[in-house]
């Protein structure tokens, strides 16, 4: 352990503090008055109320954005970390022609810029129907939470000890067994760190959301946040507000799993 | 506990009967619903609702539920592309921009109106020929919005009678109030300089002024005349020579000139009619009592120039209930519902006969009149399935214009020439 | 030695064909659904491509027009000037979050007290959505009543109208996604850091070698694969910005701050054109793909496979 010193504490220090004031700034904001918040700012709040988000509950039916986002961030991890899950395995473990192939492709693919494909999938998903749906999003997200997930969980799985499925065959256990009782258990901090990041990824999504969704019912978080600071009116202080209400779950999960997110974000290698 | 058990009744009873209640209403399977979506901006809002409410009296089978929409224009143009290209059937009543209607008609997501035999006669001309297209009718004018000079009686004895004038008495007020302090005056002129749809309608005025046009009658692109690079030198030196008009406009829109006008921060505001009415909101505004309007001015070469705006009310073409939707746009139509318009929201109505008549006098800020005079002599932007894109293009070389990035003069060609290219393209440029 | 139907150590190194059959049922899912949404979409752009699309112009059809789109697009100067404010957004931001999140990864390596809630507050920007960063940012540097303005008037400097200014404009930008990004950035470089071996920096101290040598000679040259790794990643992603932009400046002023994601997006979907939209998609698509083959090859595919393992 390197000696710390009082310099890398100031450092340090300056940094949490920058990293921190804009989201303090935010906070207020959502807090102000509206006809302060058009005079000079400034940084000690005079006055704070609850009018701002008692408008955005009361009037503006915010509960129908968060629960889209809720509901499809939630499907969306659930999908990649289960079907993500088996195909990491297969290419962390088992040897099969086209291996290194499969790995490039999935990476390639989480490179794809996201204005590339969002075209054809506006296309494909007006003809079946599904704009302004559930699995109208969930299944464009899948196309980098997918990848995402598989690529993260290939170095999870590489870095799990081989003897724990030994010892699990060598008990006589099948292949269903061993994933089941042992792999599993053993994989489980990886799999909440990738899909907290599948989550992530879902739930801040704004291009696939803004362009596949239309529908005052279908239109998540991002989408009205943004939607929010578009008119000029009132609705700065309930971009604030429901900026700062955007932020919650996330944060609840930073703050929750921070030290599974940052295993997850580096296979194990940084240690607490 | 023996007080329990009330308290449980009673609670049980309050949820039976909200769920009776609700059942009641949302029961009624042989009411309509009819969807409509515009702008709920400000007094637009509530005077909407009050209409809708006595439509509703008016047509018990019917209901009408409002679809709110992003208040900025491109936005909702963004949106109404979105949904119109997934074919929803809702909203069946769309509220569009003066400029949308030929686009829509032309993509095939508006239903033609001819049929339901419109009172057209009634409606100022120029308004509903903007809204044809190919022969047919598509949308009826619902309100009409002409760009008006908002000045500040306490600092001026009188209008100014031409640009220059404008930015004389701009300056004279900033320099013997001073830009700080309560008494202070920041801004002689402030209008909407932002990259949106406003700024082509701000240089419109200006450009009409100094005599130029976009498209002459001929339809060929005439942007980049020499009248046109003197009026966007004149907006560019009003705020970098001239300091009268502050840099920060290059980032308003409506709303936000109107903030600082009502703030009393600015001399002069350009902006459309519907900002008077919160103006005088003496519980909001610091200038209340302290405004009034005018006709933009014009300027060597010109005349005094106002752009045309306004809002259409268009059937969705993949509506299910065109009828009603006529029967809701016939409503909104009436002389009654225009005329409460413009005193609740100070929006002009198209109908011509109104202007003669006592109630719109009482219910509008300029003498009837002058408005009559102001909206036959306003200048519409071009009609065409394009002009959306034109816009973007002329937005584009005007900001960079605005923001230093180009002169004028190449700024305006590039735009002219960008804008025949386009046009040739797409085979509607005159032969 | 054991029964096991395992694979790597079979003497004859070939597969059984049930560990086959297994690999392929377990990718099996995950694969076809990525095909679906991702492989066939690109395939898809890539038809329309050479098609003319208008989606406001249903009477013109879409006849097969070879190439003319691509003619179209690389023709236009917004295409490459958007392309030219990508490239230095790349550049600007991987300066900065490099170095920035490597000052901040040797900061965490040395806190001892509340580590976690230091890492939690460093994590914070991470897990806010860009939309929500974009905006706040704006906010702050707005004209009038921005934050920014008003320190900077308190201080006694300037004001300038940040967004109305073509070369102030990317201050906000830039900050906003260094913000944003940088502790991501940090913590990838904090698990290179940790990897060096301590006993290394002792033996410098001990040879009197002072900190600044002890980090050009040990720490940055061990730093390097994860250095490489790192900044690929964030300059792919700084390559397809677009909600931080569109949300922020919306391309402005005039399209000073336009990056390529964005001048697709206004083709695609304000613009209404797919056929020209999609032949600038792929274009996009080609340039990440082959940026990325190229820094692959040039630093050796075994610095990013051990990555991924």
């Amino acid at each position: 352990m390197r000696r710390p010193s009082w310099r890398w504490a100031v450092v340090t220090t300056a940094i949490v503090a920058a990293v921190l004031f804009p989201l303090y700034w935010a906070v207020i904001s959502s807090f102000t008055p509206e006809s302060r918040l058009f005079a000079a700012p400034s940084l000690v709040p005079e006055a704070l109320v609850l009018d701002h988000y008692r408008a955005l509950f009361d009037a503006r039916d915010f509960w129908t954005p968060i629960r889209n986002s809720l509901i499809v961030a939630g499907m969306t991890t659930l999908l990649s970390v289960t079907l993500g899950a088996g195909c990491a395995y297969a290419l962390a473990r088992l040897q099969f022609p086209g291996k290194a192939v499969t790995l490039a492709f999935v990476l390639a693919v989480s490179m794809f810029p996201q204005i590339s494909i969002v075209s054809p999938l506006y296309l494909m998903l007006r003809e079946v129907g599904l704009l302004n749906t559930y699995p109208g999003l969930v299944l464009p997200y899948l196309t980098f939470a997918m990848p995402l997930t598989i690529w993260m969980l290939v170095g999870f799985f590489r870095q799990l000890p081989a003897e724990l499925e030994e010892a699990a065959f060598m008990d006589g256990a099948s292949w269903f067994q061993m994933m089941w009782r042992v792999l599993l258990p053993a994989a489980m901090p990886g799999l909440i760190a990738a899909g907290m990041f599948a989550f992530m990824t879902a739930w801040n999504d704004y291009l696939f959301a803004v362009i596949l969704t239309s529908t005052t019912a279908a239109k998540t978080l991002p989408v009205v946040v943004a939607g929010f600071a578009t008119d000029v009116t009132t609705e700065r202080t309930l971009m604030a507000t429901s900026g700062v209400l955007a932020i919650i779950p996330p944060l609840l999960l930073a703050f929750l799993f921070q030290r599974l997110i940052i295993q997850g974000l580096t296979s194990g290698a940084v240690k607490d | 506990m023996p007080h329990r058990f009330p308290r449980i009744a009673a609670l049980a009873l309050c949820a039976a009967t909200a769920m009776v209640s609700a059942a009641a209403c949302g029961g009624a399977s042989d009411s309509r619903v009819l969807t409509m979506s515009g702008s709920l901006v400000g007094r637009e809002g509530e005077v909407i609702r009050r209409q809708l409410e006595r439509f509703r009296q008016a047509h018990p089978g019917i209901a009408v539920q409002l679809r709110p929409t992003p208040d900025a224009a491109d936005q909702r143009h963004q949106l109404y592309v979105q949904w119109l290209n997934a074919r929803v059937s809702e909203p069946d009543v769309l509220q569009l921009d003066v400029v949308w209607t030929p686009e829509f008609a032309a993509a095939g997501w508006i239903a033609p109106i001819d049929g339901f035999h419109p009172p057209v006669d009634d409606l100022f001309a120029a308004t509903v020929a903007a809204n044809r297209w190919n022969g047919a009718l598509y949308a009826l004018p619902w309100f009409v919005d002409v760009g008006m000079l908002y000045w500040r009686t306490d600092l001026l004895a009188e209008a100014p009678r031409d640009l220059d004038a404008l930015m004389r008495m701009a300056k004279d007020v900033q320099t013997a109030r001073g830009a700080t302090g309560d008494r202070g005056v920041p801004f002689g002129f402030v209008w909407q300089g932002a990259r949106y749809e406003g700024l082509v309608t701000v240089f419109l005025e200006h450009l009409g002024a100094f005599g130029g046009a976009i498209l002459d009658e001929a339809g060929r692109v005439v942007v980049d005349s020499d009248a046109s690079v003197r009026a966007l030198t004149f907006m560019r030196d009003a705020i970098y020579e001239q300091g009268v008009v502050p840099q920060a406009v290059l980032t308003w829109q409506e709303e936000q000139t109107r903030f600082a006008f009502q703030n009393g921060q600015a001399v002069f505001m350009r902006n459309w009619p519907y900002a008077y009415a919160l103006l005088e909101d003496a519980s909001e505004s610091r200038v209340a009592g302290v405004v009034a309007v005018a006709p933009m001015p014009g300027a060597p070469g010109g005349a005094p120039t106002a752009a045309l705006g306004g809002s259409t009310l268009a059937i969705n073409a993949y509506s299910d209930q065109p009828d009603d939707a006529y029967r809701l746009i016939d409503f909104l139509l009436q002389p009654e519902q225009m005329l409460e318009r413009a005193a609740v929201a100070g929006q002009f109505p198209p109908r011509q006969a109104l202007y003669d008549t006592p109630e719109l006098a009482g219910a509008l800020d300029i003498p009837p009149s002058e408005a009559r005079r102001i909206i036959e002599a306003a200048v519409p932007r071009p009609v065409s399935p394009v002009y959306s894109q034109l816009s973007e293009i002329l937005q584009v070389s005007l900001h960079r214009a605005l923001t230093r990035q180009q002169d004028p003069r190449p700024a305006l060609e590039e735009a002219a020439s960008a804008m025949r290219m386009l046009l040739a393209r797409l085979e509607l440029s005159p032969s | 030695m054991t029964s096991r139907p395992a694979a790597s150590s079979r003497a004859d190194g070939g597969t059984s064909s049930r560990e086959l059959r297994l690999a392929w049922a377990l990718a099996s899912p995950a694969l076809s659904i990525i095909a679906l949404v991702a492989l066939f979409p690109i395939l898809w752009t890539f038809w329309e491509s050479l098609h003319l699309h208008d989606l406001r112009m249903p009477w013109l059809g879409r006849p097969f027009v070879g190439v003319s789109n691509y003619v179209e697009a690389l023709g236009a100067a917004r295409f490459w000037t958007a392309l030219g404010h990508t490239a230095f957004f790349v550049v600007a931001s991987l300066v900065i979050e490099l170095s920035g999140g490597l000052l901040l990864a040797m900061a965490l390596d040395r806190v001892t007290q509340a580590r976690g809630l230091v890492r939690t507050a460093v994590l914070l920007p991470w897990a806010i959505p860009t939309v929500v960063v974009a905006l706040v940012w704006r906010f702050m540097f707005e004209s009038p009543g921005g934050l920014a303005n008003a320190l900077l008037a308190g201080a006694g400097l300037g004001t300038p109208t940040w967004f109305a200014d073509a070369a102030a404009a990317w201050v906000p930008l830039l900050l906003a996604d260094a913000w944003k990004t940088t502790p991501f950035v940090a913590i990838l470089l904090l698990a290179g850091l940790q990897t060096i071996d301590r006993t290394l920096y002792e033996a410098a101290e001990v040879d009197g070698a002072g900190a600044w040598r002890q980090f050009a000679d040990i720490t940055l040259p061990l730093l390097k694969p994860a250095l490489l790794v790192a900044g690929l990643f964030r300059s792919l992603d700084a390559f397809r910005v677009f909600d931080l932009v569109y949300v922020m400046t919306g391309g402005g002023p005039g399209t000073a701050t336009e990056p390529i994601a964005l001048y697709t997006f206004i083709t695609l979907l304000q613009n209404l054109r797919f056929g020209l939209g999609s032949a600038l998609s792929i274009v996009v698509f080609a340039v990440a793909f082959f940026f990325a083959l190229g820094v692959i090859r040039l630093f050796g595919s075994g610095a990013f496979l051990e990555r991924a393992a």
